[in-house]
């Protein structure tokens, strides 16, 4: 019974692999922090840039 | 909450999807989703969740609180990401909790700003810094331990309710490891749980979106919230912090009440 468990979720594994869920994520400009046109930009948008920029050290370290 | 009320208790414990985040964020107040599940069982609400509880002290508040507590209704854990630790503080009489990883990228994040001055990067002082670092030398940081970890704790919870007669559901909050570009350390996490003997032992009825990732045809709170709203704009507070919104709760608040519902009314 276990095996045939097993052998469903590596099944379910595999095809996930196939199709990879996408999450519909907008591509959003990310500015260097030292960037002139980074100082430009008005506060609120400056905070969501860190906030951004944040994140995507996360993710990709 | 009456000293004196009748009502049964709904006892909860979780991380920030559970407790009153967007009040310690000084956003506008939210209904959270157990106290609207609590109105509609016409129960008391006991919320003992933190903002950033690991599941060690998810379990521990938890447990603590419904063995003690008389005239329970239900108790329900909102796992969180298994590769947090925590600690109980005998000095503050409370939890410490946080992810190792997070807090060493954190602190790497920050080196930009103190480029001029390397050693002024306060993150890099932190004792939690010091001590996550100590776990990534010592290799004790890493995601099988914490999957296996918290699968004990999963199945120590509902063991002690299953022997104490008390109703209980669980379910995993955020996604139980960490947001990657890539999704390998998804594919690692499914691998590694498949592997394991609790597979067999959870009850999945009463865990709701057991085995919590999809990629193997269970859910967590946020891969639920994305299926259905799939640019994140409906059920999060914004694009830039995806905690639940009034809404949000609303509809964990739904999946739970279904899910007791069918569990626990008497046919």
């Amino acid at each position: 019974m276990m095996h045939i468990k097993r052998i469903i979720l590596k099944s379910k594994l595999y095809l996930s692999t196939l199709f990879v869920r996408k999450l519909s994520q907008k591509e959003d400009i990310i500015y260097q922090l030292n960037d002139p046109e980074f100082k430009k930009l008005p506060k609120e948008e400056q905070a969501k840039q860190v906030q951004l920029d944040w994140k995507r050290f996360m993710e990709e370290n | 909450m009456s000293l004196f009320s009748k009502r049964k208790k709904l006892i909860v414990s979780g991380c920030s999807y559970t407790d009153n985040y967007a009040a310690q964020q000084s956003l506008e107040e939210i209904p959270l989703w157990s106290e609207v599940l609590a109105e509609r069982l016409d129960m008391d609400c006991i919320n003992v969740g933190k903002s950033a509880a690991g599941n060690k002290a998810i379990f521990g508040t938890l447990t603590d609180k419904m063995l003690t507590e008389k005239n329970v209704g239900l108790v329900i854990p909102m796992w969180s990401e298994v590769q947090r630790v925590s600690y109980y503080s005998e000095k503050s009489n409370d939890w410490k909790s946080w992810h190792p990883e997070r807090e060493i990228l954190n602190a790497d994040w920050h080196d930009k700003f103190y480029e001029e001055n390397k050693d002024g990067n306060p993150h890099k002082k932190e004792p939690r810094y010091h001590l996550s670092m100590e776990l990534r030398k010592n290799n004790l940081d890493n995601m099988t331990s914490g999957i296996n970890d918290s699968l004990r704790l999963y199945f120590s919870f509902q063991s002690i309710c299953e022997a104490s007669s008390i109703p209980y559901l669980q379910i995993q909050g955020p996604l139980p490891i960490m947001g990657k570009k890539d999704n390998k350390n998804r594919i690692d996490f499914c691998k590694h749980i498949i592997k394991t003997p609790y597979i067999q032992f959870m009850d999945d009825k009463k865990f709701l979106g057991w085995p919590t990732m999809p990629e193997i045809g269970g859910f967590n709170v946020d891969s639920f919230l994305d299926d259905i709203d799939k640019d994140r704009t409906k059920y999060r507070i914004d694009d830039g912090d995806t905690h639940p919104n009034a809404e949000g709760h609303s509809i964990i608040s739904d999946i739970l009440y279904d899910a007791y519902k069918k569990n626990y009314s008497k046919k």
